[in-house]
Order: C-alpha cells, then sequence, then structure tokens
C-alpha cells in the first residue's frame, strides 16, 4: 500500500508537469497564428520581444518558475497571484458543491434501494433521467428565471432572493452551487441505488435479517460499506464533467474562478460580449491554468484510489496492484 | 420451449408479466418529435428568425422588445431585438440535430475501432490503445473541443466542429466496446474459432462484431445526447456554427447576436440578460428535451440488451432472439398485404419527395443542411447566367480583363458596378480583420479571390508612409507591402494581375506577390483618386490638376490637364477602349485629346453629372437626375427617367444601369445636404422603386449583382457607417447593417455571397455568407 501511494504521488507533478508543458506548447504556436487577425494579441506580442524559438521560450518560462516567478500581464498583474485567487474561488466552489451533492446523492441512493426488488426506485430513476438531461447552464437559467419571477410577483420589493452574478462567500454561492451539484447528485444517487440494490439481494444480507437486524441497520452498515468503493469510482469519475460544468457555471454566474479565466484564455473577445481578454493564449498564463486543471483531476484521482483500497479490503491483496481506470 | 427463446422456462415466461420498456417507448416519441421539428421547423415557423421588430402594437399600445410569452405573433415572446423565439427555436433544431448526429457517428466509429483494437491485442498496440483510452476520458470533452476550436478555428467550417467534439468524446464508447470485446475473447467460441486456425481478423469480423453491433443503436443514442450537451456548452461559450453581427441594443450600447439559427448560437447571445432569461430557458428546455429523448432511448436499449440472459447463445443471438419472431411476423404481413404495403409506401416517398421539393422551393434559406462558416476555397468570378435569367431579362455583362472578381473602384474598366454573381444575403460578419494605419479607398478582389487593400500609416517620425495589404479569402493577412508614398484612392488589378495604387506624386506598380515592379513619378503631388486599368492595359489616374495614363512598363502614356475642379474621383472607360472619361469630360485614349462627347444631349441649365457605361457597355449621360442614353453622335435619345416631382428638389449624385437594362440612381436633397435616395428604374424609363438613407453622407453603390439587388455603403452624419441591399420589387431594404467601427466608411468591394467593406481605421470587414 505504501508503495502504490509513493508511485501514485510520484505522477502527481509529473501530470502537472506535462499538462504546463503541453499548455505553453500549444499556446505559444496558436498566438501567432491568431495575432494576424485580433488586435488585442497582435498588439501584446508587438509589445513583448519574440523569443527566437519555443524551446527557448518555455526555457526562459521554466526558469522564472523555479524562481517562483509566473511573470506578470501587461496590465500588471501578477499571474501566481491572480491563479492563486482564481484557484481558491474554483476550489472553493468544487468543495462545496460535492459536500452537497455527495451526502445528498448518498441519502437519495440509499432510500431508493429497494430490498425485492431488482432495480431502484422509480422515483428516482425519473429523477435521474431528468437530471442527467439538464446540462449545468440550463440549472442555472432555471435559477435565475426563478428568482426573477419572485422578484416579479413580489413587485420588485426586496429585490432578487440571491444574486444573480459576482463573487462571494455568502448568498453569491447558491446559485453556482445549485447548478454545479444537480448532475453529480443524482449519477452519485443512481449509482448507489443500483449497486445497493444488487448489494441487498446477496445471501449474507438475507443472513443478517434473519439473525434479526434491522432493514435500515443492514442497509447501512452492511450492504452499503460494500458499495462505497464503486460510488467513491463513480464520484472521482464524475469530477470530470463537474471541472466542464464548473467552467459554464463561473461563465454564467461571473464567478471568478479557474473555469472563467480559462474560458477568456482561450475564447477570443469577439466571438462573446466580453471585453478583449489580456489572457488570450497568453502562455505563461494558460500553461498554469491547464496545470492547475490536471492537478485537480490527479490528486482527485489520487484520493478516489486511496479511497477505494481502504474501503475494500480485497484490492489491497491484489498481487499487481492495478485498479479499474478511474 | 419458446421459439428462439430456448434458455428460459416457458411456464415462467408465461406467468411472468411482460413489462413494458417504458424509457425506449416515450424516448423514441420524443426523438420523433425532434426528427420532425428538424424536418418541418422551419415551414412551421410563423416569422423569419431573423427579422429585427423593434416595436409592434399591441391593444392600441406601442410596446418594445423584449416581448413576453403568448403576445400575438409571439408565442414565446422574443429576444431584445424583437426576434420571434419560436420561430428561432424551430429553425434552430434542424443544424442542431446534423451536427450532433455527425459528431456521434464518428465518435462511435473511433470508438469502435479503437475499443476492439485495445480489447482484443494485448502487445504494444492494444496497450497503447488502452493508454489513448485513459488519456481521453481523463480530459472532460468540453475542455478539449475548446482547445481544439481554438486552435483550429473555423477554416475548416463545421469539421472544425466535428474535430473539436470528436477529440476525445469517443473515449467511452471504446470503453464499453473494450470491455465487450474481451468478454467475448474469454468465450469458447473464439477459442474454437482459433483452435480451427481462424486469423485474428476473422474473429474479430466474425465473433466479436456481431456481440458489438447490438450495442451501436445504444451507444449512438448516448453520444448524440452528450454531443448535444457539450455543442450547447459550447455555444454557450461562444463558439458556435455561422458568423455573428454587432447589434446597436441600447445608445452606445452594442451587442454580438447571431444571424443563422442554431441552438449554440441561440444561447451564445441570450445568456448575457440575466435579468430576461426566458430567451435562454427556451432554448436550454430544447436542448434539455433532446438530451432527455436520446437519454431515455439509450437507456430503454441498454435495458433490452442487459436483461438476464441464459445459454451459451451470446448477447447477439440471444437479442436477435427477441427479433426474429416479431421480423418473421412482419414478413407473412407484407406478404399477405402486399397490394396495400406497397401502395402506402408509394404514398410514404411521395410524400417525402413533395415535402423536400417544397422546402427547397421555398429559398436558399429553407435548404437542408449545417450553415458552414468560411472556408478557405473561393468561387470563380464568372457571369452567373442562371441568376442573370432569374432576373427576367437578358441580361449581358463585359468581361473584365483577368476574369478578376472586383478589378478597381467600379469593378471593371468601365465602372458598371455590375456583376454577375448573387451578393451577400445575410449580413453575418464573417470575419474582421485590423492593420495598423488607416485604409483608403476600398478593396479589389482578384479571380483568386485574394484581396488587396491599401492603407496610409503615420510612423513614429510624423511621416506618413503607405502599404498595400494582400488578405486571403478568411481574412488572413498573406503579406504587406510598403509602397514609396501614401496611396490616394482604391487599387486597380490589370489583367496579368498586377496591382496599380495612385501613391501621392505618382503610380506605383506591385506584383501579385508583393514586391514592387516600378513607380510612377508625377510633378504634382496630393489627393487624386483611384486607379482604372483599361482594356490595352494602360492605366488611368486623376492627379490633382491632370488625367495621365501610364502604360504597363511604366512610362509615360499622356496626361492631360483638368482645371477647375478638385473633386476626386476614378476614371472609366468606353466599351471599346477608345475614350476614357472623367465625370462629365471624355479623353481620347490614344492621346488624352479632350472630346466634345456628351455635351450639349440635355436642355441648357441642366448639369451633365457624368458618363455612364451600362453592364453591356451601353453608353449613358447622367444629367442630374435623368439618364440619356446615347445612341450616335448627335442624337440625343430616350430620356430614361427614374425621378418625377422628386427632381425639382433632389441632386444627382451616381447612376447606372443594371445587366438587364434598368437604371439605378443617387441622388440627394438639395435643401438639407444630407441623406440619400436610392432609385431603381424599370427597363422602360419608369420608377420601380425608391429608398431613403437618412443621415447618410459620402456614400457609394459599391455594385449590383446579377439579382438586380444594388448595395450602398455610407456614412453618417450622427451615427456608424452602413450599407444596404436594395433591390426593385419593393421600397424597402431587404437588409441594412450599422457598422459600429470608429472609422469612417471609405471604400467596398462584392464578390460571391461577399461584400468587404473597408475603414479608415484599419479595419476591413467581410459580410456574408460563408465561402
Amino acid at each position: 500500500m505504501a508503495r502504490y501511494i509513493t508511485r501514485r504521488l510520484l505522477m502527481i507533478p509529473l501530470g502537472i508537469a506535462l499538462a504546463v508543458t503541453l499548455a505553453y506548447a500549444y499556446a505559444y504556436v496558436v498566438q501567432w497564428d491568431y495575432a494576424s487577425r485580433y488586435p488585442e494579441l497582435r498588439n501584446r506580442l508587438a509589445a513583448s520581444e519574440r523569443p527566437s524559438s519555443l524551446v527557448e521560450a518555455y526555457g526562459t518560462y521554466v526558469q522564472g518558475l523555479l524562481r517562483l516567478d509566473m511573470g506578470t500581464l501587461r496590465s500588471g498583474a501578477s499571474i501566481a497571484q491572480t491563479l492563486r485567487q482564481a484557484l481558491g474561488a474554483s476550489l472553493g466552489l468544487l468543495s462545496i458543491a460535492l459536500l452537497v451533492s455527495i451526502p445528498l446523492g448518498l441519502g437519495l441512493g440509499i432510500a431508493a434501494a429497494r430490498w425485492s426488488r431488482l432495480r431502484p426506485a422509480g422515483w428516482l430513476t425519473a429523477l435521474s433521467t431528468l437530471g442527467l438531461a439538464m446540462p449545468s447552464f440550463y440549472v442555472g437559467s432555471l435559477l435565475i428565471l426563478l428568482s426573477v419571477a419572485y422578484a416579479f410577483v413580489r413587485k420588485g420589493s426586496g429585490g432578487l432572493p440571491f444574486p444573480l452574478t459576482g463573487f462571494g462567500w455568502d448568498r453569491h454561492l447558491v446559485f453556482p452551487v445549485l447548478a454545479l451539484m444537480a448532475r453529480p447528485t443524482v449519477q452519485t444517487a443512481q449509482v448507489t441505488a443500483t449497486l445497493l440494490t444488487g448489494e441487498l439481494q446477496k445471501p449474507y444480507v438475507v443472513a443478517a435479517r434473519s439473525l434479526g437486524h434491522g432493514r435500515g441497520t443492514v442497509k447501512r452498515r452492511h450492504a452499503f460499506r460494500n458499495v462505497l468503493a464503486p460510488v467513491a469510482l463513480t464520484i472521482a469519475t464524475s469530477l470530470r464533467t463537474l471541472v466542464a460544468d464548473l467552467i459554464l457555471v463561473e461563465w454564467l454566474f461571473f464567478w471568478p474562478g479557474i473555469g472563467r479565466f480559462l474560458a477568456s484564455a482561450l475564447i477570443p473577445a469577439d466571438k462573446t460580449n466580453m471585453a478583449s481578454s489580456p489572457y488570450l493564449l497568453e502562455p505563461s498564463f494558460l500553461a498554469p491554468l491547464l496545470g492547475a486543471v490536471a492537478a485537480i483531476f490527479l490528486i482527485a484521482d489520487f484520493i478516489a484510489s486511496v479511497l477505494v483500497r481502504t474501503l475494500d479490503p480485497r484490492l489491497r491483496v491484489t498481487a499487481k496492484e492495478e485498479l479499474p481506470d478511474v | 420451449m419458446s421459439r428462439g427463446d430456448p434458455g428460459r422456462d416457458a411456464a415462467t415466461r408465461a406467468t411472468r408479466p411482460r413489462r413494458v420498456n417504458w424509457p425506449l417507448w416515450l424516448g423514441s416519441a420524443l426523438i420523433t418529435v425532434v426528427v420532425f421539428l428538424a424536418v418541418a421547423g422551419p415551414s412551421l415557423a410563423p416569422n423569419d428568425p431573423r427579422e429585427h421588430h423593434l416595436i409592434i402594437q399591441v391593444d392600441g399600445k406601442w410596446v418594445t422588445p423584449p416581448y413576453p410569452a403568448f403576445t400575438p405573433g409571439y408565442l414565446l415572446g422574443s429576444d431584445t431585438l424583437g426576434r420571434d423565439l419560436f420561430s428561432w427555436l424551430l429553425w434552430s433544431v434542424r443544424p442542431t440535430i446534423i451536427l450532433v448526429v455527425v459528431v456521434a457517428a464518428v465518435r462511435m466509429v473511433l470508438g469502435i475501432v479503437v475499443g476492439i483494437r485495445a480489447g482484443w491485442s494485448d502487445r504494444f498496440l492494444g496497450r497503447l490503445c488502452d493508454c489513448l483510452i485513459t488519456a481521453a476520458l481523463s480530459v472532460p470533452t468540453l475542455i478539449a473541443a475548446l482547445i481544439v476550436i481554438t486552435a483550429v478555428g473555423f477554416r475548416f467550417g463545421v469539421w472544425s466542429f466535428v474535430a473539436g467534439l470528436a477529440v476525445t468524446g469517443w473515449a467511452e464508447t471504446a470503453q464499453l466496446v473494450r470491455e465487450r470485446t474481451r468478454t467475448v475473447k474469454a468465450q469458447e467460441a473464439v477459442e474454437a474459432a482459433r483452435a480451427l486456425g481462424a486469423s485474428g481478423a476473422q474473429i474479430v469480423v466474425l465473433h466479436i462484431l456481431p456481440q458489438v453491433m447490438p450495442m451501436i443503436w445504444m451507444l449512438l443514442a448516448f453520444e448524440v445526447s452528450h454531443a448535444v450537451v457539450t455543442t450547447a456548452g459550447l455555444g454557450f461559450l461562444g463558439y458556435y456554427l455561422g458568423g455573428p453581427i454587432f447589434a446597436e441594443v441600447d445608445d452606445f450600447v452594442y451587442r454580438r447576436i447571431s444571424e443563422m439559427p442554431e441552438l449554440g448560437q441561440m444561447l451564445a447571445t441570450v445568456w448575457m440578460v440575466l435579468d430576461e432569461p426566458w430567451a435562454m430557458v427556451a432554448a436550454g428546455s430544447v436542448v434539455f428535451l433532446i438530451v432527455l429523448a436520446f437519454n431515455l432511448v439509450g437507456e430503454g436499449l441498454q435495458a433490452r440488451l442487459t436483461r438476464t440472459l441464459g445459454g451459451s447463445r451470446g448477447l447477439y443471438l440471444r437479442a436477435a432472439g427477441d427479433w426474429i419472431p416479431r421480423v418473421e411476423d412482419a414478413a407473412g404481413l407484407v406478404r399477405r398485404h402486399w397490394g396495400r404495403v406497397a401502395i402506402m409506401g408509394l404514398v410514404l416517398v411521395a410524400a417525402g419527395v413533395s415535402a423536400v421539393s417544397w422546402q427547397a422551393r421555398r429559398g436558399p434559406d429553407a435548404g437542408v443542411g449545417i450553415p458552414a462558416p468560411a472556408t478557405g476555397v473561393g468561387a470563380p468570378a464568372g457571369a452567373d447566367e442562371s441568376a442573370a435569367a432569374a432576373v427576367g431579362g437578358v441580361a449581358r455583362w463585359l468581361e473584365v480583363p483577368g476574369g478578376h472578381i472586383w478589378a478597381n473602384e467600379g469593378h471593371d474598366p468601365w465602372r458598371t458596378r455590375c456583376v454577375g454573381f448573387s451578393g451577400p444575403v445575410t449580413t453575418t460578419v464573417q470575419w474582421s480583420a485590423e492593420v495598423d494605419g488607416a485604409f483608403v479607398g476600398g478593396p479589389v478582389v482578384d479571380a483568386q479571390g485574394v484581396i488587396y487593400q491599401a492603407a496610409s500609416a503615420l510612423a513614429e517620425s510624423g511621416e506618413r508612409s503607405g502599404r498595400l495589404y494582400a488578405f486571403g479569402d478568411d481574412g488572413r493577412v498573406w503579406w504587406e507591402a510598403a509602397l514609396p508614398a501614401p496611396p490616394t484612392g482604391t487599387p486597380a488589378l490589370a489583367g496579368d494581375a498586377t496591382i496599380y495604387v495612385v501613391i501621392d506624386g505618382g503610380l506605383v506598380a506591385v506584383t501579385p506577390d508583393g514586391q514592387v515592379r516600378w513607380q510612377f513619378a508625377s510633378d504634382d503631388a496630393g489627393a487624386a483618386g483611384g486607379a482604372l486599368v483599361g482594356p490595352s492595359g494602360d492605366v488611368y489616374y486623376k492627379s490633382p490638376g491632370s488625367l495621365v495614363a501610364v502604360h504597363p512598363d511604366g512610362s509615360l502614356g499622356w496626361k492631360t490637364p483638368i482645371t477647375g475642379t478638385a473633386m476626386v474621383d476614378t476614371p472609366r472607360v468606353s466599351a471599346d477602349g477608345q475614350t476614357v472619361y472623367w465625370r462629365n469630360l471624355a479623353f481620347d485614349a490614344a492621346d488624352g485629346s479632350p472630346t466634345s462627347a456628351g455635351l450639349g444631349l440635355a436642355p441648357q441649365g441642366i448639369p451633365l453629372v457624368q458618363a455612364v457605361v451600362a453592364c453591356d457597355g451601353q453608353l449613358y449621360w447622367q444629367y442630374d437626375v435623368w439618364l440619356l442614353r446615347d445612341v450616335g453622335e448627335g442624337v440625343t435619345l430616350e430620356e430614361v427617367t427614374v425621378v418625377n416631382w422628386e427632381a425639382y428638389t433632389w441632386e444627382g449624385l451616381d447612376a447606372g444601369i443594371s445587366a438587364d437594362g434598368r437604371p439605378w440612381l443617387i441622388a440627394r436633397p438639395t435643401t438639407v445636404g444630407m441623406g440619400r435616395g436610392f432609385y431603381w428604374g424599370t427597363a422602360e424609363g419608369e420608377l420601380s422603386s425608391k429608398l431613403s438613407v437618412p443621415y447618410a453622407d459620402s456614400g457609394q453603390v459599391v455594385g449590383v449583382d446579377a439579382g438586380n439587388i444594388a448595395y450602398f455603403c455610407s456614412n453618417s452624419f450622427d451615427t456608424a457607417p452602413s450599407c444596404v441591399a436594395f433591390g426593385p420589387e419593393q421600397n424597402r431594404a431587404i437588409w441594412r447593417i450599422q457598422f459600429r467601427r470608429n472609422g469612417n466608411f471609405t471604400g467596398a468591394a462584392l464578390a460571391p455571397g461577399r461584400l468587404y467593406a473597408a475603414f479608415d481605421d484599419g479595419t476591413l470587414i467581410a459580410l456574408g455568407d460563408p465561402l
């Protein structure tokens, strides 16, 4: 187990380094292609000295990283500080969304697991089908519509119940968290209910019931523990969708997280209704941004792998110590 | 044992109630609705989704958009520009569905190929495919799509989207197929086949594929739903098919809006107004229903396939066993009632063909397909005879030397402004390119679609310089050439593709690859105008005090003084090339000696404005608001009047004759000085239609296309530069667009489906249809 953990831990910085390198190379190559068509990019490049090659530019950048200097944008803003704030905003949003969606999903899944049937309760199937069909921005738009309707009914007195845009660790969190947590909640609930329903048909459950244990006790204490490992894998898998949804939710609600910055760094201003972005295809900005996204995945994958092995003793004694793909 | 069901006890089967596959039925019903909307949606739309209705009357009151739901004529309301949401949604389903089905099919193929390879082989290639699947699964599809589409751009049209959406989206299919392949690989039948000497390829084709194929429809359904979600997400962020225009929505506020209905476009442009979320909810609801439909079908098919199976007949045969009795029953039904079935089939085919042909006849916007963004291929410059025939007259065009699409300011050496192709149908901004400096005059377009535009720039030393730019039809700068002095007008293209630019103090010849071939220096510096290359190859231009002719080798042909006027204009030549006209003056092309052509044709006191050459080469003389056809010396013939009583209060500025003999005229009110009136006449000289362009100033008729649509662009006294498209059939513009620029309009050129407009803030905008 220690060897496995060490090996996985070592892969994290390697993965981040690979993501940063690829992102830097991508931005460097693509930005010159864009320069002929986008004046803000052309002006930025004209104002800077162009290195003779990608290798030289990347070498300079790495030297800066080793000095803990990520550079600054033309506006003078420190890239490191900007990224730090953005990462904090996004991780906070993600964490709160997960903290709410996981228990809620598990609870719904446990409630929907049935004893004498092969499938979970129909209400959860319907709920999860509807929930999985709703993109996060659609959930966000429904919340906004409800909010506007509420204000309309109250004839504007008291304003909107929750702010529609902006950043703050207060009521500003409500709509982004709700939009973000909808799909992972129903996904977790569906997987939990399906696995638990299957688990409840097994002979040891029948034996536990025959020994006088209550239904709730058997469900929660015996059967549920045996499905925790695959449920943890599902949650880790859903993180990918969550990060993609993070971009859309931050864009919709103007939440200044890495998702919003990523979109600003990849989408030219004339494709949006925003002002031109100083981050557009900036290699020294895009590289750590995608590195941060890769770090989220790698760390989440690592935590899920360790958790699965902790929860499922059978996996600890596997000779090759290989896990199913997350 | 039940037929087709050997693994199950018949008694058990008889007593167990048959479970209805609700997800499959419900999903199929929803998909039927979606497909119906995709096919018939545009026909059902009550309004043109691109039409802006900025004010309407409801119950006697004038209201402005956004109109609420259930407003008369607006079932779902409108957006902030008054565009009918219901019509927009009906139009937008088709291109979205086509795109996602293509994406899903590409993902499926990739996923099956990679998945089978990964599941079958344990060697290097198999492990490589395993790694690819793991890597692709670890990258969110939306982020991968953003990265790919940003890198590729829209140069490949819809295929940019397909590439972006399919670059990692195949991984989930590959994962499922890989697991299925490994399961089948372990079966005894496969082991037996190996023992009998079957090759790997044979086993894959005969054993693995048949057991993977039943999953196809389920996988396709899920892939389509995933593609819809990702496409909607991309659209929400700003990447969608088609292009935008910028529309003024408030004082000094403009917003990027879409003009080609598509769900992603709708989401991209309606979400900004957060306190009016209804449009976003409407579009999102359609996305939700489409995703739900395909998810339900996928789940239903998955439930059917993963029903508890016994026996060793394999998944394919087991699944086929359920369908075989149904297929045989259906076959028997057809055999017994073959006549009725044949008649019903013929009726369905006839109905389908009628529907498709009715759709096609409704016009270009009703065609099936995805409106793709610009690609890199240009169009030939030749006349479109079919477009001319549709006009109803016998249309003739003079052939432009070199076959150039737009050879100078007036299109050709005769400045007819007549083109044999159709101009832009939409006002979609395909691209805009910016350079440092100010564009002077308008662009020219050669036979290959390369756009040349001259610009002047101010160096740090304060000295003005000149540059000539070459743009591709996708807006990319191919090259820029330094000119010895600032340019003074639109360049001109010769038959050999040499580009001539009139500069301050002379003329420059530039090769098609940006090299200055020679410079002709004259002794009078100052504003001059654009150049014109005659059929003989000589270049004519107006310097501040003379009309100058220069040979193709850079030597002076002749130089004739023109005094008493500081007007800047480009010359034109007669159809036979013997005479050079500048405004109301005529000169012999051989030696520059003045002639008296055109004088005295009209009653005294009416000013002679200019010589006008029609598309077929016929010479006319514009006298104020009248056109007189010149059919020989000393003979006044056939007044062509397009202006009636307004002639006494309007001053004619410019005129022309279309390919089928219809006259057009631009005039301005003599009392006010600003604003323009555009008049179309019939070939018999009667007024056909009239359009007012208030506040217009210093505008020009860019050209008239094969459908008799005239394109007029102008600056304005108090608003932004604008262009209008106007035809002879009705008294309103076909379209009108305002450019939110800081600079003034300086010139434009037409190309097939395109209008290129230049501005003195260094911007060149390509307007119109994708190539």
